[in-house]
Order: structure tokens, then sequence, then C-alpha cells
């Protein structure tokens, strides 16, 4: 596994501290590297900056702006990383516009360890 | 001025009255006395005249007597005297127009005839004619002076101080109570007079007062709306913040791209542009509801109502721009049926859209999501409810229905009261409908609910497409 390139890049969006925390050991066993944002406005920091991002692992739910609506704005400026969109409430409503986003992915929590770490492998470039 | 004329012609009845009597009374009394004078004078004369006669008679013979009687009568004839041989008749000679006075002459014992005095009553005829005459000018002057006194002072003391009075009380019934009178009479006028100067006095305290307590009350019922108002947009304000976030994102990313250097050139100018599109978006909303929050379409207290023709689709619309992100939050559509070419009546359009919002919010909280609110705007043919009269009619409906847990049966009688809530403390202040059910009233409408358990809530407005007076 640690052979797999260490020049990639995940941001983890999750206002709850211990679930970032969870997130980020798993994918940082991925040997991938990690950047955090607790809220809407510190993800579009993150997702602006000059480091490119590889893959976006979001929240929906999160103080100011939701994780959805940061990747709507993230696609509407171009920027094309594959996006984890983790939900509590994994209804059709938020599965459609999760689809129309393009290049992502509905994650109904709870979810087991290996279904994450089966997608990010997936969608991470080798 | 009619009750002063009946007075002064019942005056100068009675002053022509007491003249006319007085001038009768008079005029037998003289009579009297001159009959009498008359009768006394002529038995002097008689007494004197035969006592004469007879001792002329027997010293001298019948001519010389008779010569005697010869410069008795006046020229004029209104004293006249005459011989009359034989006996004294036994009924006088009576007439209207003369005296007769029959003295009997005896000479030595034996009567040889009498003499006739008889005096024209013309003098007292004439007399009569003058005091007549007399009473007639007396009596025309006291009417003209006693005219003329009661035209003045009835014009003084009644007429003017009555149409002052008269006009005063058109004015307070007219609602102007300002101005005294002022009368400084002191008769039933001036007392009555006093005593509406009294009572206008009164009335303006009352009303003041009056104006007070109104003024109290209408600035409570808007601050009980305002507070309604800050409810309803604390509701509204999850859905507002989730709105705001899109164009938020959208803007915060191509600010950063920009500001990182990521993009930059042709490529930052269209970030900027992008940016300034969304901001505006962003407050376009939050001014929608700031407005609403304000109440600057609702009139401040103490205004009167300010009713203008209002396009009830449009505010419609206008509306469920506010509660649209609270039901997409809750995956709720809203289907509007206006029917076309609805008329405009006049209504504040702030209040109205007041009660919709209350409305609206209520059937989104009470919908399972997803769901559907329904919200119709129509013209109807209905009859008003017995406490509004019971006017059968058209009025415009605006019902908005929900699919929703439904009200309670027990519960739906009181929906709008004041302070009724269903829900926890905190959740709620339970004014919406009672204040959504006042600005109803006041545009002279009603509100019907229909609800049935599990299968949601229709709440119908109607509003009168004429303004009552």
């Amino acid at each position: 596994m640690s052979h797999e390139t260490r020049s990639r890049r995940v941001v983890i969006a999750e206002d709850n501290d211990d679930m970032r925390a969870a997130l980020r050991e798993l994918i940082e066993s991925l040997g991938a590297e990690v950047a955090e944002a607790a809220s809407g406005g510190d993800l579009i920091m993150l997702l602006t900056d000059e480091k490119p991002v590889d893959l976006l692992i979001t929240d929906v739910r999160m103080p100011w702006m939701t994780g959805f609506q940061v990747s709507l704005a993230a696609r509407n400026a171009g920027l094309t990383m594959p996006i984890i969109v983790v939900t509590a409430f994994g209804d059709e409503h938020l599965r459609a516009q999760v689809e129309r986003l393009g290049s992502a992915s509905l994650l109904s929590k709870p979810f087991r360890p290996e279904e994450l770490l089966s997608l990010a492998r997936s969608l991470l470039p080798s | 001025m009619k009750l002063a004329r009946k007075l002064i012609l019942a005056t100068l009845a009675g002053i022509a009255l007491v003249l006319a009597a007085s001038a009768y009374f008079r005029i037998t009394r003289e009579l009297e006395l001159f009959e009498r004078d008359m009768i006394m004078d002529h038995a002097v004369l008689a007494r004197t005249l035969a006592g004469a006669m007879a001792r002329v008679w027997e010293e001298k013979g019948r001519d010389e007597a008779l010569s005697l009687l010869a410069n008795v009568s006046t020229p004029d004839g209104r004293f006249r005297v005459r011989w009359v041989d034989g006996e004294v008749p036994v009924t006088p000679a009576l007439s209207r127009e003369r005296h007769y006075t029959d003295v009997p002459i005896q000479v030595r014992g034996q009567a040889v005839g009498f003499v006739e005095l008889s005096e024209s009553r013309g003098y007292e005829q004439a007399y009569v004619r003058d005091t007549l005459v007399r009473t007639a000018w007396a009596t025309l002057a006291a009417i003209f002076v006693a005219t003329l006194l009661a035209a003045v002072l009835g014009v003084t003391m009644v007429g003017r101080p009555l149409a002052k009075l008269a006009q005063k009380a058109r004015s307070i019934g007219a609602g102007d109570l300002s101005g005294t009178l002022n009368l400084r009479q002191r008769d039933e006028i001036g007392e009555l007079a006093r005593e509406i100067d009294a009572m206008c006095g009164r009335l303006v305290q009352a009303r003041s007062s009056l104006a007070g307590e109104t003024e109290a009350r209408l600035r409570a019922m808007e601050q009980l709306r305002h507070a309604d108002r800050l409810a309803t947009v604390g509701k509204l304000a999850s859905g507002i913040a989730h709105e705001v976030g899109t164009p938020l994102g959208v803007a915060l990313v191509r600010a950063n791209m920009i500001s990182s250097g990521r993009i930059g050139g042709e490529e930052a100018r269209e970030g900027a542009r992008i940016i300034g599109e969304q901001v505006e978006r962003i407050a376009r909303i939050i001014r929608q509801l700031l407005d609403f929050a304000r109440g600057q379409l609702v009139r401040p207290p103490g205004e009167g109502a300010r009713r203008e023709p209002v396009d009830v689709a449009g505010l419609v619309e206008k509306t469920l721009s506010l509660v649209r992100p609270l039901a997409d939050k809750r995956q709720l559509t809203i289907d509007l049926h206006a029917a076309p070419g609805l008329p405009k009546p006049r209504l504040d359009e702030g209040q109205i859209q007041q009660v919709l919002l209350n409305l609206l919010v209520n059937s989104i909280y009470a919908s399972d999501h997803p769901g559907k609110v329904m919200v119709d705007v129509s013209l109807v043919n209905t009859t008003a409810p017995a406490d509004l009269g019971g006017a059968k009619g058209e009025y415009l409906c605006l019902s908005v229905a929900d699919q929703g847990v439904g009200i309670p049966a027990e519960v739906l009688p009181r929906i709008f009261e004041p302070f009724f809530t269903t829900k926890g403390v905190g959740e709620g202040a339970g004014l919406g409908l009672s204040v959504a059910y006042g600005i109803v009233r006041e545009h002279g409408g009603w509100i019907d609910v229909q609800s049935a358990a599990r299968e949601g809530s229709r709440f119908s407005i109607y509003l009168p497409l004429h303004e009552a007076a």
C-alpha cells in the first residue's frame, strides 16, 4: 500500500471532530495527504488554494454552507476532482442532485470503513 | 323666528283687547255721566222756567209768558224749547237723537200747558266717535311700538342666540367640538348655551381619551403583528440561510481562486462578474426578508388604513419566493393555481402578505416531507358568515392546503385564539393565526378552515372585492 503515490491530496470536510479524525485515519491509511475542513467556509479555502485536490470527502450538514452547496460552487468554478458526499439521510432527492454534480458518489451514514476505503481507492488516481 | 312671531302676535292681540275694553268702559261711563248731567240741567232749568212763566202769566198774561221762551232755544238747534197747550203726556217723548223734558205750567192752580225742553244727543255721539277714533289710533301706536320692541328684543335676546345655538348644534352634529358659545345672557337660553359649552368640553375630553385608547390599542396590535412577523422570519431563517449558502459558495470559490492567483486575467474578470452576480442574489434574498420583518409594506401605527388595489396573484408569487427555500429544504413543492383575470381588491398588501406567510409557513411545518402545498387564488360565489352580515356575493378566495397531519377536531375551534399553540414552550408564540384572523377581519373578510386527520388542512381566506363603507 505504501508504494501508492504520496503526492495525492484528499480534503475531508466534516463538522463533527470525532468523525473527522476517524475519516482522516482511514484516508491516511491509503497513504494520501489529508487536509481538514470543519465548515463550508473552510472547505472553500482548501479547495481554492493553489494545491490541487485529488479527492473531496464531504458531509452535507455543515455550518453556514452545506457540503453540497460547496461542491456545486466548486464544479461551477471548473474544479473536476471526484467527490464523495457523506450524508445521514440517504434520500432520493439528494441522490439526484449529487448525480448532477458529475463524478460524485453518495455514501450514506452509517457506513463500514471498508465501504469508504474501497470507494476512495477507486476514485483516487493511481 | 317663528316662535318670536307667535309671541308677538299674541301680545298684540292682548294689547288690542285691553285697549278696546278700556275704551268701551270709558265710553259707557262717560255716556252715563252725560245723561245724568243733562237730566239735572233740564230739571234745574225746568223748575226755574216754570216758576218764571207762572209768575209772568199771572201778572202779565199768556203772551208775555210765552215770550220768555223766545230766546231760550239755541240757533244750532242743540237746545230747543217749545210751548205745548194741554195736558202733559203720560209717556215722555222718547228719541235717540234728543232728550225730552216736559215741564207743566200751572196758573192759579190750573194746568195751562207745558214747556217741552229738548236737547240733541249729537254731542254725545260726536264724543263717542271721537273716543273710538282716539282709541283706534292709540291701539295702532301701541301695536307699532310693541311690534318694534318685540322685533328688536326678539332678535337680540331670542333670535340671534337661538341661531347661534342651532349653528352650534349643527357643528356638534358634524363632529366639530371646537369653540364655545360664550353667551352672557342670564336667561334660559344663556343657561342652555352654558350647558352646551360644558357638554362640548366633556365630549372633547372623552374623545381625546378615546383617541388615546385607540392609539394605544393600535400600537399594541402593531407590536403584536411585528412580533408575529419576527417569529415568521425566524421560521424562514433556516431556509434563507440555506438559500444564501449556494450563491455564497459560488462567490467564495471565485474570490479565493482570484486571491490565490489560481486564475488571472480574463478569467479573473469573469470570476469577479460571477461574484457580483451571486452577492446581488444574496442581497435580494436578505432584502426581501428584511422588508417583511420591518413591516415596510405595513402601515405605521396611528396612520389610517393604507389600501391600494392589489394584484393578489402577484402578491402570492412574491410571497412564495420567501418560503420556497424553506419548502425546498423540507422537500416540499408549492403549486400555485391563480385564476386568470382576477379583480384587484383594495388591500393593505403588507398585511395580507403577513397572513399568507403565516398560513404558508404553518402548512410547510405541518406537511409530511416530501410533499406538496397547494395555493389557490380564485373568485368564488359564497355567503359571508352571519357575524359579518351574511351577505351573498363574490369574494376573492386565497387558499393554502397541505397534505400534513391535519388539525384535531378538539383543537380546531381554538386555533385563532391568541397565544394558543400546540407546540412546546419556545417553539412558537402562538400568535400567527390570531394575527392573521385580525388582519383578514379588518379587511372585512374571514378565514375558513377545513381539516381532516392525516389528510391535511385547508385554510381559505375570503376577501370582499369592495371595501365595506
